[in-house]
């Protein structure tokens, strides 16, 4: 796969645990296809989810109406999302197609080669250098 | 002969804080002088003289006063305000009036009350002043007492402890109860001020010039100092690196040389000039070189700087001017009132941009973003305070930008922690109580 | 008072004709130029020209000048950032010195997308920071009340809040302390903010500084829908939009009516929404099995059952109405009672008085009074809040408020409002048709009921039918419609004798016990309809959410067919019935987004008021009064309980001073037999020989009471 090609979404985590998504819902203002959906909570001190003010209690995206566009990721403020390369994302139901945030956070099930950045000249996005 | 007593003449002599040692030098004659004639014509007198007032504005008193509407037009009470909240840098002079000849700025309050019909005066006194207060206290009740105040109520009233109380606006919502930030202008006092009201709000050392204004007469004073524009005599409050420093009542138009080095003694310890802050912190400095200059208005306009409250503090060679520069614009960022945004984010980040630039850690285009800063507040913000933070910082780069240079360059002072500001400034550390001072840089 | 002469001003380059004293930012948007504001707001007083975002060029002056504080004078000429190059640089300056210290907190930020500070950051302000210190950081969110959070990095000191609480709610609790850069918005004394108008800080602020702490991370402004409607909490009906996101309302906002409202907003009318998801909300409608135990049942059983109810009465039905209702379906249900089964008897919430539509104006007609005399018993600002502020916005413009209408001031004065608020409002019309209202230009009576829509609902009852109740007894058939009826206690008492009872209403907990059949009922925010507020003004609610259960209009249309009354199921329709009869014929779709009140009708015949019954009794008379604070929604949203009134009693200076009692003492209210202990405050509202103690914590005390330390 060409590096950067357009596939299945991925919420991340700071390297301390915590997600870097802070449901601030800017990726459901800026989908084309209105296909997120955000519903954010607070943080308490117990139990913190993120590293802001707030978290995503709820973190959905309807597969079926998405249009991998990546504005999504373009409008994340906190490189919380991007898209990643799996391509493989067929399923029997369109109830399947509704990723919750647990199905985006966690690790693709199967990795996919993707070539060399320097090849393709592809500089490496800030957001992988430093996090 | 620059000095010449008119405001303190007789002080030297006799303790004029008592009423009958006053009336001994000729006191209350011009009162009873002012009582005899019209309102107007004692309007008139101070129009002639063109005393202009001593507080930093240098606005001509007796145009103020003709503002005032009159009763017929604007059927309130009307007010006389003192503004004796003498908060200036550098500044004391005030101090010295009220400490030494208070029954002289008693008897210009009432005249002044006669002037324009009013039956009120406050004089609102700096709270850190405690001595001069009751000084002034006893000799209002001396004078009362005396039966001297025919009618009228003079009320002494404390401020507690914020400069901006003496920018005129805010000085009237102190006086009020209010929070002491100031007012938009328009309206102006003289139409709507304490209490909605028509108010005449002038400077101690000019409320304490109507007497001779009224014994001299307003032609005879208009011929002392520097006439058309600078007439009479004024205070100036010399500090700094100077060995006879003290308040000097001189005629204005008195060179500046004449007065660090001929009266002032010069400089201690064989230092050298290096700057002059000649009217308060708040207007540009001059360097060495331009130290040849008259001390009125017309004279200081040209070189760029103004008579201000006539603080005129010397700097030597000892003196770093980022510290100064440094101390300075502190001194504004503790004092904002924090009404307008220009001069409350202004002042602090002119703090930071100049800590780092002392510290030896700025770029060159840091000191270009400070004068831009400087830019940015200057003629924005709602009182003159926020002018009074950017123009003399502004003028310490320009005037001495190779010195801002050299600690860029240098990576720190180049004085190295020998730079003094002794005598020039009091530190910081004054006022660590409150939680401005210590700014992250 | 008179339009000033018009005068000329030109604002870059275009010449504008507006009334001489025009601020310059109305001037500049009358010439179709915007000029960007932060502290201006009209409503709060004079502007204060602290903020320096709205800096313009005037010829003439010699520095960039504030438009706020600038007014309109012939021959000016303005140029703002569009035109000049000065202006345009000291705006951008001021929006740099803002974001100086503003946090970067837009995404978490529950004001972003609806900001103002970030439109005009994007209009006028720098692209890019040049600061790179550290910001002045405070500890954050600091709650200021269990409804109002305050973030002190993001606040601007544009001073809106302590300006509306000390200027127009005038009730001091909310200061600015410290100076320049350490300034921080703070309450008095670190207090919570407990007063009746403080959630309209929140709309005020300009940036996320003062945010609704029951809205906090609810939704964004693009997930949201707003929806046009109208408070039922109070009879003065505050112009609202409902915001609501999949489904729920999640916060109130003013839709400003400049007559009603003003764009301000009671607390409860904007807090309280939160009932409509109340944990004992009814859905499915309810049949008594047991003496306290029900079953859901089907909306087909339910109605069949209703029928027999109401065949088996005999007539003997009497219908308690909270108020609450909307016209359409009062009529739906009148026409249904008094056409279908000749049931005339009502027990109606309120008197209405009819003859009070000679001295009709709009609410705003108060600010302007020369001379405003507030009658009756009851509090104000706990009967229909709005209506104080307008007082206190009156007495601000210099009106004299007097709490009695006699005397040669009020007889030779021209603008006199009267306002009675309290039972006995009878007198009313009489005491306006004897100072001449009807006849004095800007005048006018308002008599405060206690029910959102009283009027309305009795208009509807009346347009039903002709009959006089038969007021039987025993009752056969009580049926109690809303919950204001049923927390009656004279409602309840009557459905001890009655026969059968049927409920309209809510809330499940209150109607365990004492009724047969229950069907759920709908919240304002849930129904389309018209209410008729204190003004006598119809105004249009738009259903926000869907209720859990159908309209009423729904099934009562159902209901109606098996007694051969046509009713339609379509609030349009239904009143397009009723306004034939009491509106003039008004079309539905026109009552319009902000309703217009019709003009005053002749001053008809005139009621004689009953004389006054004063019950005899010894001591201080007691008057209870409903608060604000209190009611089947209130009591469903905690958030709101520490406005509740605490155990208090109000003395009036004299009694006070008599008494030896001073505001926060505890004293002990005593009469027949029952005694209990109150805090003591003295106001001066109060007028001597009446004590006033919130219903709650006057339960059982009597007529008379007597006041011991």
């Amino acid at each position: 796969m060409y590096p950067r090609f357009r596939g299945r979404h991925r919420l991340w985590r700071h390297e301390n645990g915590l997600e870097k998504c802070v449901g601030c819902s800017l990726c459901a203002a800026a989908c084309p296809a209105d296909c997120i959906r955000v519903v954010a909570e607070e943080n308490t001190a117990e139990d913190r989810v993120s590293a802001g003010e707030r978290y995503a209690r709820i973190y959905e995206i309807n597969l079926s109406r998405c249009i991998f566009c990546g504005y999504c990721e373009l409008a994340c403020p906190f490189d919380a999302i991007t898209l990643e390369n799996e391509f493989e994302l067929s399923e029997y139901s369109r109830d399947d197609l509704i990723y919750t945030k647990d199905m985006l956070l966690a690790e693709p099930i199967k990795r996919v080669p993707v070539a060399d950045r320097d090849l393709y000249d592809t500089p490496i996005p800030a957001y992988k250098g430093r996090s | 002969m620059p000095e010449l007593a008119l405001v303190l003449e007789g002080a030297d002599d006799r303790d004029l804080t008592k009423l009958g040692e006053y009336r001994g030098v000729g006191g209350y004659r011009a009162l009873d002088k002012a009582r005899g004639m019209e309102p107007e014509a004692v309007v008139e007198e101070l129009l002639t003289s063109n005393l202009r007032g001593r507080g930093g504005a240098f606005f001509p008193m007796g145009r103020k006063a003709s503002f005032i509407p009159k009763p017929e037009d604007v059927p309130k009470p009307r007010y006389v305000v003192v503004n004796a909240d003498e908060s200036e840098p550098g500044t004391f002079k005030d101090r010295e009036i009220m400490f030494r000849v208070p029954h002289r700025l008693i008897e210009g309050c009432l005249i002044t009350a006669h002037s324009i019909r009013s039956q009120n005066v406050f004089i609102y006194i700096r709270g850190e002043y405690l001595a001069e207060f009751e000084v002034v206290r006893a000799a209002l009740d001396e004078a009362r007492d005396e039966g001297l105040f025919a009618g009228v109520t003079v009320v002494l009233h404390r401020g507690a402890g914020a400069y901006i109380c003496g920018e005129e606006s805010a000085l009237l919502e102190s006086l009020e109860g209010k929070r002491g930030q100031p007012r938009s202008r328009p309206p102006y006092p003289a139409v709507s001020g304490l209490y909605a009201a028509p108010t005449l709000i002038n400077n101690v050392e000019t409320v304490s010039t109507v007497p001779k204004v009224i014994e001299l007469g307003g032609a005879e004073y208009a011929k002392i100092g520097a006439p058309p524009n600078s007439t009479g005599t004024r205070l100036f409050s010399l500090s700094g690196n100077v060995a006879r420093g003290g308040n000097y009542e001189l005629e204005l138009g008195t060179s500046l040389n004449d007065l660090i080095f001929e009266i002032g003694g010069g400089i201690p310890e064989g230092r050298k000039l290096k700057a002059v802050i000649p009217g308060g912190s708040s207007v540009p400095v001059l360097t060495a070189d331009e130290v040849d200059t008259p001390l009125e208005h017309d004279a200081m306009t040209e070189r760029g700087s103004m008579l201000g409250s006539g603080a005129v503090i010397v700097i030597d060679d000892r003196c770093c001017m980022v510290q100064l520069g440094l101390r300075v614009a502190q001194f504004y960022m503790h004092e904002s009132c924090g009404k307008c945004t220009p001069c409350r984010e202004g002042t602090r980040w002119m703090v930071q941009l100049l800590h780092k630039i002392e510290d030896g850690r700025a770029e060159h285009e840091e000191l270009d973003l400070l004068l831009s800063v400087c830019d940015r507040i200057l003629g924005k913000c709602l009182c003159p305070l926020g002018d009074a933070a950017a123009m003399p910082i502004a003028s310490y780069v320009s005037k001495f930008r190779d010195e801002f240079r050299v600690h860029i360059d240098g990576g720190g002072c180049p004085f190295g922690g020998e730079a003094s500001l002794e005598g020039v400034m009091a530190p910081v550390d004054q006022h660590t109580h409150h939680p401005v001072a210590e700014v992250p840089a | 008072m008179s339009t000033p002469e018009p005068v000329t001003v030109t604002i870059d380059g275009r010449d504008v004709q507006v009334p001489k004293g025009t601020g310059l930012v109305e001037t500049a948007l009358a010439a179709g130029i915007e000029i960007p504001v932060f502290c201006y707001e009209p409503r709060l007083g004079p502007a204060i020209g602290a903020c320096r975002m709205c800096l313009v060029e005037v010829e003439g002056m010699p520095k960039v000048q504030a438009a706020c504080v600038l007014s309109a004078q012939d021959g000016m000429v303005v140029s703002t950032a569009q035109s000049s190059s000065e202006a345009a640089e000291a705006q951008n300056a001021t929006l740099e010195f803002i974001l100086v210290n503003h946090p970067l907190d837009c995404p978490v930020c529950d004001k972003g997308g609806e900001c103002p500070l970030q439109d005009l950051t994007f209009r006028w302000g720098p692209g890019a920071s040049r600061m790179e210190f550290p910001k002045r950081t405070f500890e954050k969110p600091i709650p200021i009340s269990p409804t109002i959070a305050l973030d002190r990095e993001r606040c601007i000191l544009c001073y809106r809040c302590t300006r509306f609480s000390e200027a127009v709610a005038e009730d001091g609790q909310l200061i600015a302390e410290n100076r320049g850069a350490a300034s921080v918005i703070a309450t008095f004394q670190d207090e919570p903010y407990r007063a009746p108008f403080s959630g309209n800080i929140i709309e005020l602020c300009p940036v996320g500084a003062l945010t609704s702490t029951q809205y906090r991370f609810e939704a964004r402004p693009w997930e949201i829908q707003n929806v046009p409607t109208v408070c039922g909490m109070c009879p003065v009906g505050c112009n609202i939009h409902a915001t609501t996101r999949e489904g729920k309302v999640k916060r109130i906002l003013s839709r400003n009516h400049p007559e009603i409202d003003q764009g301000w907003l009671c607390d409860k009318g904007r807090f309280a929404y939160a009932h409509v998801r109340a944990r004992d909300r009814i859905a499915d409608p309810l049949k008594r099995i047991g003496p306290r135990r029900y079953e859901d049942v089907s909306w087909d059983d339910a109605l069949d059952e209703v029928e027999r109810m109401l065949r088996n009465a005999g007539g003997r039905i009497v219908t308690a109405l909270s108020g609450s209702e909307t016209v359409e379906s009062a009529y739906a249900l009148a026409k249904l009672l008094r056409q279908g089964l000749g049931a005339h008897s009502a027990v109606l919430p309120e008197e209405v008085e009819p003859a009070l539509d000679a001295f009709r104006a709009p609410l705003a007609t108060i600010g302007d009074a020369e001379i405003v005399v507030v009658l009756g018993d009851e509090p104000v600002v706990e009967r229909a809040p709005i209506v104080d502020l307008w007082i206190r916005a009156a007495r601000r413009n210099g009106a004299q408020v007097l709490a009695s209408a006699d005397g040669e001031r009020v007889r030779s004065s021209e603008r006199v409002v009267l306002i009675w608020s309290g039972p006995g409002g009878e007198a009313l019309p009489a005491l306006a048709a004897g100072l001449g209202i009807a006849d004095k230009p800007g005048s006018a009576a308002f008599h405060l009921p206690q029910t959102a829509n009283g009027r309305g609902v009795a208009d509807a009852w009346a347009a039903a039918g002709d009959a006089d109740p038969e007021n039987p007894e025993p009752i056969g058939l009580l049926i109690v419609s809303g919950d204001e009826a049923v927390a009656n206690p004279a409602v309840r008492a009557m459905a001890e004798q009655a026969e059968s009872v049927l409920a309209i209403s809510m809330f499940r907990t209150p109607l365990i016990g004492w009724t047969d059949l229950v069907l759920p009922g709908t919240s304002y925010l849930e129904r389309d309809g018209t209410y008729v507020n204190l003004e006598g003004r119809l105004q249009r609610l738009r259903r926000a959410v869907i209720p859990p259960g159908p309209d009423e209009l729904a099934w009562l249309a159902k209901l109606a067919e098996r007694f051969d009354v046509e009713l339609s199921p379509y609030p349009s329709q239904v009143f397009a019935e009723i306004s034939a009869i009491a509106y003039g014929g008004l079309d539905y779709g026109l009552v319009g987004e902000h309703a217009s009140l019709p003009p005053p009708v002749e001053v008809g015949d005139v009621p004689k008021p009953k004389a006054a019954e004063t019950a005899p009794g010894q001591g201080l008379r007691l008057i209870p009064y409903r608060p604000l604070f209190s009611g089947p929604a209130v009591e469903r949203v905690p958030q709101l309980h520490f406005q509740r009134p605490g155990p208090e009693v109000e003395l009036s200076p004299d009694d006070a001073q008599r008494l030896g009692v001073s505001s926060g003492q505890q004293v002990h209210v005593r009469s027949n037999g029952t005694s209990v202990e109150l805090r003591a405050r003295v106001s001066r509202d109060l007028a001597p020989g009446a004590v006033r103690v919130p219903a709650p914590h006057a339960a059982d005390l009597g007529t008379h009471v007597e006041v011991s330390t």
